[in-house]
């Protein structure tokens, strides 16, 4: 990971804290005592990761340790763009949803993400949306008892 | 006894073995898809739970986190590839065994020490529940409210890769808790005056959002199909020698009784992971082995000795969350979600009034144990070809349940936007090396820190922080945050030492 996402990272953390603390301060005494520590937290701890590197004496707590989880990340440009392709299929099922009701959404969503990210078969994508179909139809429907159309269209 | 007997009961129910059965098909079928892992599989699970009643639900649940982890050891000895990170122990001996032609002994030997070792886990917490209800009347809530917080920052100093990365998760966790009503004056707090954020994100969706759909966008981004080699590892395991790893498993039962208890110890340690349970385990058994050089060439003392840890420390991890409501692990910390939704509240009153339900949790984790083994050798050559499933196809697939799932809770887009956009973030904090498992353990103690300590101020005052048992939870607390700067620090001298001897 390059050091500037970790850091660009860290100061959207400290943002997050600094919100908390901001927005905390609007409520009354009860309900904001415990969002200020913690958003204060928050920012102290975000703002020791980001001087740390720089004093000797505290790198130690910034140290990054070779945890089995840095093998997974994505390395090289081909990688990060099945990445994106990934959090786009993440946002396209969203608006499908969205669009169409769960239902509508997620039958659609199963053959265009599986044709977008792979090569099916005409025959595997037609199963596929048929089963997609069965199974929302099936939960929220059958067994939920819950109207059809529920989206932005219908 | 009553309650005891009463889990039994539970237990032997229609409903809840036909569930259980279910979780165990369900967590082999996942636990040999290398990098889903148990959180995402308890996170998939958790919308299934909803309309089924207590005992149902939770078996369902336990049957596929005790299986998940023998389908995740079929991969790791079969394929050299571990169902989840911490299996790779299971690699060292186990992959070797298969490429001699032995991966059915492996199999049969790892499925043996694996249910062993569930039932000591089980046994653990049987035993150690009455004891716990005796301590637990010494908590107050300061002492709860110092136990949540040094919950939070055990398993995300641990689970990140830097000791700052893990405070900040756990924090971060605890800010998103913060949507929401306020429990104790009622006051709507983050919500941007969105009505369908009163309740807060949503235990389900943001489990669901940080660890199945960020898991899905690793997978695809990775690109691999999962299981690269196979072909050695299928043949290995349709030999007979199932038979013979069993023998191996019962021949080694002081072995298998150490990585057991080794694996309910340390589950009971909150934030210290399965892998360090197993690598205790199997550097226990190559310190007692006649000739530890074969360790690493295919002992299959090297595949009982992980296995039995593996699978003792789950029943040890439920020891704190449920005496305390503080998960051992980073699948507890889920599991308190899934308490939470079916009505249990962990902690102190599953000592007590639910002792019936801590008593079932033990059950069920050691006859998940034992039917996730034989149904998993029984079926270990086909289920393994799950493994091979591209990617490409997995990942919408798993994407569509997760939304499926996250809808079927409150049925409102707000939801699936918050698992959309937890899932995005959950990708990217794993990129950046902090930890998703912090931050969903900080947002399910949210609550309680803000419960425990505004009953600690509102009953002691700011006194309580110098409660005896309060400091000692905190001197705890600080060598978890401390410990790896302490160590670095003195390996550093030590080095600096070194150099300047002539």
């Amino acid at each position: 990971m390059t050091r500037a996402a970790d850091i660009a990272t860290t100061l959207a953390l400290l943002a997050l804290g600094l919100a908390a603390v901001a927005i905390a301060s609007g409520y009354p005494p009860g309900a904001r005592l415990v969002p200020t520590i913690v958003g204060a937290g928050l920012v102290a701890v975000a703002a020791l990761q980001l001087v740390a590197r720089g004093v000797q004496a505290l790198r130690p707590l910034v140290a990054e340790r070779d945890e089995a989880g840095a093998a997974d990340r994505p390395t090289g440009v081909r990688e990060w763009a099945r990445a994106g392709a990934a959090i786009a299929a993440v946002a396209g099922l969203f608006a499908l949803v969205a669009l169409g009701g769960i239902v509508f959404g997620i039958t659609a969503f199963v053959p265009i993400a599986l044709r977008a990210l792979g090569r099916p078969g005409p025959v595997f994508l037609a199963v596929a949306t048929a089963v997609a179909f069965a199974v929302a139809y099936g939960v929220f429907v059958g067994l939920m008892e819950l109207p059809l159309a529920g989206g932005l269209l219908g | 006894m009553v309650e005891f007997v009463a889990a039994l009961g539970h237990l032997a129910a229609l409903d809840v073995l036909v569930m259980m059965t279910v979780g165990v098909a369900a967590g082999l079928v996942i636990g040999v898809v290398p990098g889903l892992g148990g959180l995402a599989t308890l996170a998939l699970l958790l919308p299934f739970t909803y309309g089924l009643d207590t005992f149902p639900a939770l078996g369902l649940v336990l049957g596929a986190y005790s299986a998940l982890y023998f389908g995740g050891s079929i991969t790791a000895i079969l394929f050299n590839t571990p169902g989840t990170g911490e299996q790779v122990v299971t690699t060292f001996d186990g992959y070797p065994m298969t490429r001699r032609g032995e991966g059915a002994r492996a199999l049969g030997a790892s499925a043996t020490a694996s249910a062993l070792g569930g039932l000591v886990g089980a046994a653990l917490l049987i035993v150690a529940a009455p004891v716990f209800k005796q301590i637990i009347v010494l908590v107050r809530p300061p002492e709860m409210f110092a136990l949540a917080l040094l919950g939070v920052a055990a398993i995300g100093v641990v689970s990140a890769s830097s000791v700052t990365k893990g405070l900040i998760s756990g924090l971060v966790g605890l800010v998103l808790s913060f949507v929401g009503y306020d429990p104790i004056t009622g006051v709507p707090r983050f919500t941007g005056g969105a009505l369908t954020l009163f309740d807060g994100l949503g235990i389900t969706a943001m489990t669901l959002g940080l660890f199945a759909v960020a898991e899905m966008i690793f997978l695809y981004a990775r690109g691999r199909s999962i299981a690269e080699r196979g072909a050695e590892g299928a043949a290995a395991a349709s030999g007979a020698g199932v038979f013979t790893g069993i023998r191996d498993a019962l021949r080694n039962l002081r072995t298998v009784a150490e990585g057991g208890l080794i694996g309910a110890f340390t589950g009971m340690l909150p934030g210290m992971g399965g892998t360090v349970a197993m690598v205790f385990s199997y550097a226990r058994a190559r310190q007692r082995a006649p000739d530890p050089s074969r360790f690493g060439t295919g002992e299959v003392v090297g595949v009982i000795a992980p296995e039995a840890a593996n699978n003792a420390k789950e029943g040890g991890s439920f020891v704190p969350t449920v005496a305390f409501g503080i998960p051992g692990s980073s699948g507890m910390a889920i599991f308190i979600g899934i308490f939470l939704i079916l009505g249990i509240e962990p902690g102190p009153k599953m000592l007590t009034t639910q002792l019936d339900v801590t008593y079932f949790v033990a059950l069920a984790i050691a006859a998940t144990s034992v039917v996730a083994s034989v149904v998993g050798l029984a079926s270990a050559t086909v289920i393994a070809r799950a493994a091979y499933l591209p990617v490409a196809v997995l990942a919408p697939v798993l994407m569509a349940v997760a939304f499926l799932g996250a809808y079927l809770d409150t049925q409102t887009l707000t939801t699936l936007a918050v698992v959309a956009v937890a899932g995005v973030v959950g990708f990217w904090l794993r990129v950046t090396g902090y930890s998703c498992a912090g931050v969903i353990l900080g947002f399910v103690m949210g609550p309680l820190v803000e419960k425990y300590l505004f009953l600690s101020l509102q009953a002691y005052g700011g006194g309580f922080v110098a409660r005896p048992l309060v400091l000692a939870i905190a001197a705890v607390s600080l060598v978890i945050v401390l410990g790896p700067y302490i160590r670095r620090a003195r390996r550093r001298r030590a080095a600096a030492r070194e150099e300047a001897r002539p």
